[in-house]
């Protein structure tokens, strides 16, 4: 028995000093410092220059998956500071969100990708209920489905009147890796009936400020969908889903200081827990064999077996913390 | 000998859990069809009366449901009970068997009822997943909406966590059933004591004894948990902020692995202990 108990104190010695290994300071890393000019024009993270790209409509959407923020704000000329956001750390294409909307500043390849987007169209279509189209559908449209929507059955003029009552999906043009989109068109679903409007050739005086279509005035030239695609918007209803995006803080990424007695707190309640905790199962496993009144010994040796094996994990996760 | 006692074990409850079972899972489908067609109506009048019997079935059902959880432990304890510290019990020790193997005839007996028992909740839970939600804008009596949000749920958790999902769903139904033996053993336990230190009402001695020492159980639990979580999270954090995904997966797994390591450890303790009162009850073989 004494024997055994040396064994376990040099266990917990050991688990102590690996413990400490933990206590490193970590690396003070400086987080990206930016600077707007004073005409808001042209933003720099001190390696690289962003200019603002005057030419994003506004009903073009950062839709991607993936959000990355910078930890560091910039002092706008309205005189408040704004968080810079980006697709990842290294994108050309960073922007910022200001009164209501995003304003995109591209380096010169940014620059090129977001040109081409809004001129070349788009390389998917994605259908999503119009309150939501901010956010990432997952239910794409095929380029025949999309074509077969604009030229319909037959083109009907609508006042836009009567279509505050209709049922309403956008179909959203997005560029190739799903990132950024634009509203392509409208589906407005009336009596039964499925009509479409593309945006492109549509007078500005239709739409409202956030690149929507107006419902106060004006006459829509509509398209009345056929019935295999009317089939399919109808099926989209309650198939649609929205992926939420994950986000990645550049104010995580990196430890500014370590917090000595949060680490200290973890490591005792850990010991505690882990090593600590099933001795007393070793002890009564390693004891009670021998004794003659209590039961079986191999009932009591595999107590003893279960609580080294739960000093065993608990040493490896110890390990694992600390690499 | 423990595959005899294990027949003769099941056979004592079967029927009586055939029956259960069929009856509760009816009682489930009803009750769903039940709740939707309450759902379906509630805002028209003339199916009023209608619609209030519907939903009051389906509360029964899921009393029903509840319900048979707690028979079908009374079938298994009050069979332990009985086989041991009843009348039954000064036959049941006459057996050419060890205590060893009646104890664990009797623990099989529980965990393959109980287990069967948790099938038949899940089965009547999916029965209400796919008949209650009403469909949208028409269609059948089946909705899988309820499915498909499960099935989104588990493609985001793989897209999270990668393989390491098929390892927490094994470890947690490990979880599951390591739990299910320790509530078994834990029960034996407290009816031998309370068989052993009772002289009257023997089997309300060990409900009494099972309620405390899980009462006292469920708040030494808790009590570990809160602190823990409060007092570990920040360094938890700090330590694995900037760690491969792999690595922060292998950190939650091996926390499972602690956890079922303590939980059996439990269960292996009690199974111990009231083997020893057995031994130690009645001797005379």
């Amino acid at each position: 028995m004494k024997k055994y108990l040396k064994y376990l104190v040099l266990l917990t010695v050991v688990a102590l000093l690996l413990s400490t290994a933990s206590l490193v300071a970590f690396a003070e890393n400086k987080y990206t410092e930016w600077t707007l000019s004073k005409d808001d024009s042209i933003l720099s993270d001190g390696t690289r220059t962003f200019k603002r790209y005057d030419n994003a409509p506004p009903d073009l959407y950062a839709s991607s998956s993936h959000f990355y923020q910078y930890a560091n704000p910039v002092d706008t000329n309205e005189g408040y500071g704004v968080f810079i956001s980006s697709f990842s750390k290294d994108s050309e294409i960073v922007w910022i969100y200001l009164n209501g909307y995003n304003i995109y500043y591209a380096t010169n390849e940014g620059t090129a990708e977001l040109d081409k987007f809004l001129s070349e169209g788009a390389s998917s279509y994605v259908l999503t209920e119009d309150m939501v189209k901010d956010m990432r559908s997952d239910y794409t449209l095929s380029d025949d489905t999309v074509k077969a929507m604009s030229a319909g059955a037959e083109t009907v003029s609508m006042n836009v009147r009567s279509l505050q009552r209709a049922e309403k999906y956008t179909v959203m043009a997005q560029n190739g890796d799903s990132t950024l989109s634009y509203i392509h068109g409208t589906v407005f679903i009336l009596d039964d009936e499925y009509y479409y409007v593309e945006h492109s050739g549509l007078a500005n005086d239709l739409f409202d400020a956030d690149g929507n279509i107006s419902l106060r005035n004006g006459n829509l030239p509509l398209v009345k969908l056929d019935a295999q695609t009317a089939n399919i918007i109808s099926e989209a209803s309650g198939s649609i889903r929205y992926v939420a995006p994950t986000y990645t803080f550049e104010a995580d990424e990196k430890v500014v200081e370590t917090d000595i007695s949060a680490l200290v707190k973890f490591w005792v309640i850990y010991i505690l827990i882990g090593f600590a905790a099933p001795i007393p199962l070793l002890a009564v496993g390693l004891i009670l064999p021998h004794s003659q009144k209590l039961g079986e010994p191999r009932y009591w040796y595999k107590i003893a077996i279960i609580g080294a094996v739960w000093i065993v994990l608990a040493a490896i996760l110890a390990v694992l913390l600390i690499i | 000998m423990l595959r005899k006692l294990l027949k003769y074990d099941m056979a004592a409850i079967k029927r009586i859990y055939t029956i259960l079972s069929v009856s509760v899972f009816a009682a489930a489908i009803i009750g769903a069809l039940c709740m939707r067609f309450f759902l379906e109506t509630m805002d028209i009048d003339e199916y009023g009366f209608f619609s209030v019997f519907a939903l009051l079935f389906f509360i029964f059902s899921v009393i029903a449901v509840i319900g048979s959880l707690i028979v079908t432990m009374i079938l298994v304890f009050i069979r332990f009970y009985k086989n041991f510290y009843s009348d039954e019990g000064y036959l049941t020790f006459t057996l050419p068997v060890d205590r060893k193997t009646l104890l664990r005839s009797k623990t099989y007996n529980a965990l393959i009822w109980l287990g069967f028992e948790v099938i038949l909740i899940v089965l009547c839970v999916l029965a209400y997943m796919l008949f209650i939600p009403v469909k949208e804008h028409g269609g059948s009596i089946i909705n899988l909406i309820v499915f498909k949000t499960v099935g989104y749920f588990l493609k985001d958790m793989w897209d999270l966590v990668g393989a390491w999902l098929i390892v927490y769903i094994v470890m947690i139904i490990a979880l599951l059933c390591v739990y299910l033996w320790f509530s078994i053993e834990l029960m034996h336990f407290c009816i031998t004591v309370g068989a052993v230190i009772a002289r009257k009402g023997k089997l309300f001695a060990g409900l009494g004894i099972w309620y405390g020492v899980n009462s006292g159980i469920s708040l030494v639990t808790q009590i570990v948990l809160i602190l823990s979580i409060s007092l570990m999270s920040d360094g938890y954090y700090m330590l694995t902020s900037g760690a491969p995904q792999d690595l922060k997966c292998a950190c939650v797994a091996f926390i499972l692995a602690i956890v079922l390591a303590a939980l059996y450890a439990l269960a292996e303790i009690f199974h111990s202990m009231t083997l020893d009162k057995l031994r130690c009850k009645l001797n005379l073989s």
